[in-house]
């Protein structure tokens, strides 16, 4: 295990660039128009301070941090099932109708910090620093503990948002599947079989609101019509 | 206490491996943030020849806010004050998280050898510099002599 974790690692240095700002090879690499590269949360953190490159000063649109251009796309759910602590455990943290899940490196933070039995964690979060109380299990800004989050620890499984502010295709995804059948895998870029496919009913509250609901709905009924014309006869109509 | 970020010590590490010529800066053995920094004058500067000591306190949201760095040295510079408070636009607005404790320390030497009187802290000293170049520098030369070579 940790052998395949260092070489993970390894390779993580080798194909990730350098961030300018955390020093680090980049976690969840951004490029912003002008063509410099850092880690999406690295980018957050400026982003939200002074709205210009790091490197270049050029402006960031506003919309970067909603529509990152991403160079490698967040891991799909199949993958991140067999990544995880004590085999298959990640952290998550509360977001507005749903999870998160606490990008890579932070997690790594945490549940050292967790093993080790400290109460609380200091992190620099996308340029913020927050304390982890683990007694509570909450998120708190470190200049303004009002603005506070639960956190929790869970299976990687579970029905989430996405990672650290990226919205995840496997969230999309996972509602189509649950109310389609197989045939959605034509689709999606990253096949998953479907015992990745989350069952439980909590699924629904994924989406921000009903009227996500229902175009979820619309479109995978209208992917059935599409992929499977002959079953839909004999098990919808 | 609180963790030091990785970024922080992977400065350290660097600073320490591959030292900046004419530029030391060593963190505290109680603080890791606080870093005693000395700088050597410039060549051709009227800082030639002057060690000048300064400190340099990484706050808690570095790197998404700039070093504060304050000259312990008396100096006589129209961009620093009496305070050893030092007018420089990356400590300020211009300061970008991809900037560090290296490239800021440079800067400060830099702009020892290029005063800018017409954007002074100092004014007594950006007044002479504009009106009398060669007695503000003949005074820079003797402040350096005088609070930056004792030993």
């Amino acid at each position: 295990m940790a052998e395949a974790l260092s070489k993970k690692e390894f390779s993580q240095e080798l194909n990730n660039p350098e961030c300018a700002v955390c020093l680090q090879p980049c976690v969840h690499p951004a490029q912003l128009p002008c063509g410099h590269i850092f880690c999406y949360l690295c980018v957050k953190g400026f982003a939200n301070q002074n709205k210009r490159c790091a490197m270049c000063r050029q402006e960031i649109p506003i919309d970067f941090i909603e529509q990152p251009r991403l160079l490698q796309i967040p891991q799909p759910l199949e993958y991140s099932e067999t990544e995880g602590f004590d085999g298959g455990y990640q952290w998550f943290y509360e977001g507005r109708n749903g999870w998160w899940q606490y990008d890579e490196r932070t997690s790594k933070e945490l549940e050292n910090s967790y093993k080790n039995g400290d109460k609380t964690i200091e992190l620099l979060i996308a340029g913020f620093l927050y304390v982890v109380d683990f007694e509570n299990m909450l998120q708190l800004r470190r200049n303004d503990p009002s603005r506070r989050r639960q956190i929790k620890r869970d299976v990687s499984t579970i029905v989430k948002k996405g990672i650290a502010g990226i919205r995840t295709n496997s969230s999309l995804e996972s509602q189509a599947v649950l109310s389609s059948s197989p045939t959605n895998e034509e689709n999606s870029p990253l096949p998953i079989t479907p015992s990745n496919t989350p069952q439980s009913p909590t699924s629904g509250r994924e989406s921000p609101n009903q009227q996500n609901d229902l175009e979820a709905t619309i479109e995978s009924i209208q992917n059935l019509r599409i992929d499977t014309g002959d079953s839909i006869q004999n098990t919808k109509y | 206490m609180a963790a030091l970020p990785r970024r922080i010590i992977k400065e350290t590490q660097r600073l320490m491996q591959e030292p900046v010529p004419g530029i030391s800066a060593v963190p505290d053995d109680s603080n890791a943030r606080y870093f005693h920094v000395i700088v050597t004058g410039p060549e051709d500067s009227p800082f030639e020849g002057g060690l000048f000591k300064l400190e340099l306190f990484l706050p808690e949201d570095y790197p998404m806010s700039a070093p504060k760095v304050r000259f312990i040295t008396k100096i006589y510079h129209p961009n620093i004050d009496r305070l050893g408070r030092i007018c420089l636009d990356i400590l300020k607005d211009k300061w970008s998280p991809a900037l560090q404790i290296r490239t800021v320390l440079l800067s400060i030497q830099a702009l020892l050898s290029a005063p800018n009187p017409d954007d002074p802290l100092a004014n007594d000293v950006a007044e002479l510099w504009k009106v009398n170049e060669s007695e503000a520098i003949r005074n820079a030369k003797e402040w350096t002599r005088r609070y930056a070579m004792d030993n």
